[in-house]
């Protein structure tokens, strides 16, 4: 009996210790695909946390879809009070210590491309995605995915899908060094067969004021601009141009499917003073310069080096 | 159409009767039908329809912001008159157009500090800008020493747009990448500035 312990010792190190063999690339995209289609089709309702640079906040998420189209509440639990709902292109800002209400109409901003979920095969161009294994996440059962870049040009993800729903229920995005610069974590999770009414509380909102945003933009399928060293894998998603009294501004959308930039042309004067360089606000980068006789700004969740590329190649393009 | 908003003012305040929601279910193209619509949002926000439907209430915003006459629009945040009482919805002053200011996300004035550029793209050592907003900021940018970025001189003046674009970016953002809530939960978290 004794002659077979080195060997038990032997199995045992080896099942303990050998790495997990890293699940088919077509599993992964599976995943994410179903994470894609969790996040606008599932039937949700929950608490989860934000961490940006030092700042925590926790906010309250009720999601629904049904024939009616897919609707969203995001309310602030800490900080400001404010709930956000957001119904198929329409969003309802309520802010009630300001008695502010907003709303935005979304209604125009059609994708140029399609983005999801066509390009999720695209995915394993620039990211190298792999499935870690399990782990809960507020009190739910999860698998881990490691999402990491194939270049310097954007951000690592580490994602934690409801292993049932698919639902994203904790997200890490790591900079460049691996370093944890925001993550998302659900704190309360529950799946519901329909529509939660949750989202349905008695609001109060005699005497708020009332403000229409968002009215001016139109979109353009050309909008006279280009980049000329677009980071690889990175596609126009939406183009708008909004018109002022005393400027006008390009609005461009750049997404790889994970990650966003969005590449702002002003020309005119708006008597704002204009970012000249580098900045950061958490995970987002931001980089401004001028461009011929108008003012570039860049911005999106990805490196410094991104933005900085973006903004340095900007040309216009012949009308 | 001056009297007829007269009359849906009255009757938006719970003046006039009710029964004038009934004799304008019939009307929907005329201007009680309006009236009817844009009680049917006061509804839905303080959470009074049985239906539950947010897309209900999604359309009939989209119904009472095109029955409002178009303004010009301004990048500019101008707040509405403030009015000793305003009735719940008088939708004279409701639904003003101030664009520029972005939806749900409330962003905070930002203090920024901008570094020069590289000094590869540097031609004489350009200034430093640093900007600073006039009240104390929620979220306050990380200013970093950053990898070819000298530090120089610094100056001081807000920086508004960026406030506005950061606002589009979130709401866009939120459009186009797969974990959709990250980027809608970044725009909530941003506090605008009072």
């Amino acid at each position: 009996m004794f002659m077979h312990v080195p060997a038990v010792v032997a199995i045992l190190f080896t099942l303990t210790f050998l790495p997990a063999s890293p699940a088919h690339a077509g599993d992964v995209t599976n995943l994410v695909r179903k994470m894609s289609a969790a996040s606008e089709q599932s039937n949700y309702d929950g608490i989860f946390v934000l961490r940006k640079s030092d700042t925590l906040m926790s906010m309250r998420v009720v999601h629904g879809s049904d024939k009616r189209g897919k609707w969203e509440s995001l309310e602030s639990l800490n900080g400001e009070d404010r709930k956000v709902v957001r119904s198929n292109n329409e969003v309802i800002s309520i802010f009630p210590d300001r008695k502010l209400i907003t709303v935005s109409q979304t209604h125009s901003k059609v994708s140029i491309h399609p983005t999801l979920p066509e390009n999720i095969d695209n995915l394993v161009k620039y990211y190298r995605i792999e499935q870690l294994g399990d782990d809960r996440v507020a009190g739910r059962n999860t698998v881990v995915l490691d999402v990491k870049p194939k270049d310097q040009l954007r951000y690592g993800y580490k994602y934690w899908l409801d292993n049932k729903t698919g639902v994203l229920l904790k997200c890490d995005l790591l900079n460049e060094d691996g370093d944890v610069i925001e993550q998302m974590m659900y704190t309360l999770f529950q799946d519901h067969e329909t529509v939660p009414q949750s989202a349905f509380n008695k609001l109060d909102i005699e005497g708020y004021k009332r403000e229409q945003i968002g009215l001016g933009r139109e979109v353009v399928e050309h909008p006279g601009w280009t980049v000329n060293e677009l980071p690889p894998g990175f596609r126009l998603t939406q183009s708008t141009l909004r018109h002022n009294e005393k400027t006008d501004s390009v609005h461009m959308i750049y997404s790889d499917g994970l990650a966003s930039v969005s590449v702002f042309i002003e020309t005119g004067d708006s008597g704002h003073h204009r970012l000249e360089g580098a900045t950061s606000i958490g995970a987002l980068n931001v980089f401004g310069q001028e461009v011929d006789d108008a003012h570039v700004t860049v911005m999106g969740e990805v490196p410094e080096v991104t933005v900085a590329q973006i903004a340095n190649s900007m040309a216009r393009t012949q009308q | 159409m001056t009297q007829d908003k007269e009359q849906f003012s009255a009757w938006l305040d719970d003046a006039a009767e009710d029964g004038m929601l009934n004799a304008s279910s019939g009307d929907e193209s005329g201007a009680l039908g309006l009236a009817a619509r844009y009680r049917l949002i006061g509804d839905a926000l303080r959470g009074e329809i049985e239906d539950n439907s947010m897309s209900d209430i999604s359309a009939s915003v989209r119904a009472a912001i095109e029955a409002e006459p178009a303004h010009h629009v301004s990048t500019n945040v101008r707040p509405l008159p403030v009015k000793k009482k305003a009735p719940l919805f008088n939708f004279g002053s409701w639904l003003r157009p101030v664009g520029g200011l972005a939806l749900a996300a409330s962003v905070a004035m930002i203090v920024v500090v901008t570094m020069n550029r590289p000094e590869t793209a540097a031609t004489d050592g350009a200034e430093m800008v640093a900007v600073s907003a006039p009240q104390p900021a929620m979220a306050v940018p990380v200013s970093y020493p950053a990898r070819g970025y000298a530090a120089n001189q610094m100056t001081a003046s807000p920086v508004t747009n960026l406030n506005e674009y950061i606002e589009e970016h979130s709401e866009y953002a939120s459009q186009d990448t797969m974990q959709r809530i990250m980027p809608y939960a970044r725009a909530v978290s941003y506090e605008k500035p009072r």
